[in-house]
C-alpha cells in the first residue's frame, strides 16, 4: 500500500508548528514551503522530545567515526550524553544549551554555551521561510528499515550548485531522522550518517544524566562563554550575499591561554553550515589553499591584514563566493 | 582504490586481537571485503579467539561450547559482516552489546570501502591544485594543519548545535588525532 507520504508530513508537521505555537500564513503558492518546513519541523521536534539510545556511525571519505548517545528529556529540559567509540575517546553532555566536553584520555574538561548562535526554535522561524527557496523536496514513498525500525525517505534537491542534496530516512512514527546522506551534483554520496542501532523511547531519565555531567562540572572551572560580536561591529560585511545564506552569528574566539584568537561567524541555509573564521595574521598566507574530506570543504586566504578560513558542508565553489564577498571596512587594518 | 595484499597471517590476528589503528583496520576491511579466502580465514580467527578468551557471556548460552560453537559458525557464515572486538570492549563485561553494534558498523565500513567515495580529495580537485592538508601516518589519518584541525572542530560544534538534525558534527572526521597532546587548542 503506497502511502501518501506528503499530506502525512505536513499533518505531523502541522501539530509540531501548533505545538511551537508558531503562527504562520497559509497560501496555495505556499505548499512548497510549507511541506519543507513542516517536515524540518518534524525532525528537529522528535530529535527533541523523544528519548533514544542508540549508535551512531559518521563516514566522511574513507573515515568511518561512531558514538554512542543517550537523549533524555522532560518538558523543556533536554539532556544529550555522547561517547566516542572510535578515534579518541571523547564524552559530551549537553544540558540545553550548555556543553561539557571531556577528554578522558588526557583529563581536559570544556564547558561552553551555545546560545549565541541561535538554538531551534529560533533558527526555525527565521531561516527556513527561505528554504523552499533554495532546495525542493521529494518523497520518495519508499519505506526502509534503518537501525531495525521502519523509515520513510525523502529528498532534498538543491536547486543551485551552491549547496548540496540531500536523502532523509525518518523513523515512520515519530519522524526522527535515523540517516542522512548528503549528496553532491553528481548524486554520490559525500558523507553518510546513521544510527546502526537504536532503542527509540528508550526509558532514560533525565536526571542521572544531570549528575552525571554536575560532577565533572563541579571538578573543572567552565570557561566562559564567548562574547558575541557581529561581522559589521567587527569592521566587517559581505559585499554581497552568498544566496540562501544568513549569518546566524558571530562570537570572539579565545584560546585555551584566554588570549583573543579572532571571530567566528556561522551562516546557514537552513541545512548546510559556513564558518568564516578571522583572525589578525599580517602577510601569513601567500596563496590561497584548499582541502575537501567527504562533505567538508576548507578555504584559507588573506584578507587585507588577515587570515581568513572558510569550513563548511558546501561545495568549493560555495567557499569560493564567500572569500570573494567578504571586505573589510577601508578605516580598519 | 588499489587492492592491497596481506602477505601474511598477521594484520588478520592483529584484527582479531583489536590491535589494530583506525587506518590499518579500513585497509584490512577493504582487502577482506573482495576476498573470500580472507573472510573465510578471518570467521576462524574470530572463533578461535573467542573460544581461547572463554567468553562466558557467549559461552554460556549452551552447556557445551562445542554445540555453541556449532550454532555459531553456521549463523557468521551467512552474516555477511565482519565482526571486530572493539579495542576497549575486549575487558568490558557487556561484550555482547558491543559486538553486535560493532558488527553493524563494520557492515557500514566494508560497505562503504567497497562502494565509497574517493579519498580525501578527489581526482579533479586534485587537478585543479588543491592538495590535501590529510596526511597518513602510523597513528592514523591526521590533520597536518593544528591549526585548521581547531577551526575545524570549532565549526562542527556550532553546525551541530545550530543546523543539523543529527549530531554528525560531533562525529566528522579530523579528529581522529591520537595525539595524547590532547584536545584542540590546548596546544597554543
Amino acid at each position: 500500500m503506497r502511502m501518501d507520504v506528503t499530506s502525512k508530513v505536513v499533518r505531523a508537521g502541522v501539530l509540531a508548528w501548533l505545538a511551537l505555537s508558531c503562527a504562520w500564513a497559509q497560501s496555495p503558492a505556499a505548499d512548497a514551503t510549507t511541506d519543507l518546513q513542516a517536515l524540518l519541523a518534524r525532525m528537529h521536534e522528535a530529535g527533541r522530545s523523544r528519548a533514544y539510545v542508540g549508535t551512531f556511525v559518521v563516514s566522511s571519505g574513507t573515515h568511518l567515526s561512531s558514538a554512542r548517545i543517550w537523549h533524555a528529556c522532560e518538558g523543556p529540559t533536554q539532556v544529550e550524553r555522547v561517547e566516542s567509540l572510535t578515534g579518541a575517546p571523547r564524552s559530551v553532555f549537553r544540558h540545553n544549551d550548555r556543553v561539557l566536553t571531556v577528554w578522558p584520555g588526557t583529563g581536559q574538561v570544556r564547558m561552553e554555551r551555545r546560545e549565541s548562535l541561535g538554538l531551534f526554535p529560533d533558527r526555525l522561524r527565521t531561516a527556513d521561510a527561505r528554504l523552499a527557496e533554495h532546495y525542493t523536496l521529494q518523497a520518495s514513498g519508499q519505506i526502509d528499515r534503518v537501525a531495525g525500525a521502519a523509515t520513510e525517505l525523502v529528498q532534498l534537491q538543491p536547486r543551485d550548485a551552491m549547496r548540496f542534496g540531500y536523502r532523509i530516512w525518518l523513523e515512520r512514527q515519530s519522524g526522527l531522522v535515523l540517516k542522512l546522506q548528503t549528496l553532491d551534483r553528481r548524486g554520490q554520496v559525500l558523507e553518510q550518517a546513521a544510527f546502526s542501532e537504536l532503542e527509540l523511547d528508550a526509558p532514560l531519565k533525565v536526571e542521572p544524566l544531570l549528575r552525571m555531567m554536575a560532577r565533572l562540572e563541579a571538578e573543572h572551572a567552565p570557561k566562559p562563554a564567548p562574547a558575541r560580536t557581529t561581522l559589521a561591529a567587527e569592521g566587517w560585511s559581505l559585499r554581497q550575499e552568498v544566496p540562501g545564506f544568513k549569518a546566524l552569528g558571530c562570537q570572539r574566539r579565545t584560546a585555551a591561554s584566554g588570549a583573543a584568537a579572532g571571530l567566528h561567524c556561522v551562516f546557514s541555509d537552513g541545512l548546510a553550515s559556513v564558518s568564516v573564521f578571522l583572525e589578525a595574521a599580517p602577510g601569513a598566507l601567500a596563496s590561497e589553499t584548499t582541502a575537501a574530506m567527504g562533505a567538508t570543504h576548507t578555504l584559507r586566504t588573506q584578507v587585507r591584514q588577515h587570515a581568513a578560513t572558510f569550513v563548511g558542508e558546501v561545495p568549493a565553489a560555495t567557499l569560493k563566493r564567500f572569500a570573494q564577498a567578504l571586505e573589510r571596512r577601508p578605516s580598519n587594518p | 582504490m588499489s587492492p592491497l595484499s596481506l602477505p601474511s597471517n598477521e594484520p588478520l590476528s592483529a584484527l582479531a586481537d583489536g590491535q589494530l589503528t583506525e587506518a590499518e583496520l579500513e585497509r584490512v576491511l577493504e582487502v577482506c571485503a573482495h576476498d573470500e579466502h580472507l573472510h573465510a580465514r578471518w570467521r576462524d580467527y574470530h572463533l578461535i579467539g573467542e573460544a581461547l578468551r572463554g567468553r562466558k557471556d557467549l559461552l554460556a548460552a549452551s552447556s557445551p561450547e562445542a554445540d555453541f560453537l556449532a550454532r555459531l559458525r553456521p549463523a557468521l557464515q551467512r552474516s555477511p559482516t565482519l565482526a571486530v572486538p572493539m579495542r576497549e570492549a575486549a575487558n568490558q563485561p557487556a561484550f555482547r552489546g558491543r559486538w553486535l553494534a560493532a558488527a553493524a558498523v563494520l557492515a557500514l565500513a566494508v560497505v562503504l570501502a567497497s562502494t565509497g567515495p574517493g579519498g580525501w580529495a578527489t581526482d579533479e580537485e586534485m587537478a585543479l591544485g588543491e592538495a590535501p592538508v590529510l596526511a597518513a601516518s602510523p597513528h592514523g589519518v591526521i590533520v597536518r594543519d593544528a591549526a585548521l584541525q581547531e577551526l575545524l572542530e570549532a565549526h562542527r560544534q556550532q553546525a551541530d548545535a545550530s543546523v543539523q538534525p543529527m549530531p554528525s558534527g560531533f562525529l566528522r572526521n579530523a579528529t581522529f588525532n591520537t595525539d595524547p597532546a590532547g584536545p584542540p587548542g590546548q596546544a597554543r
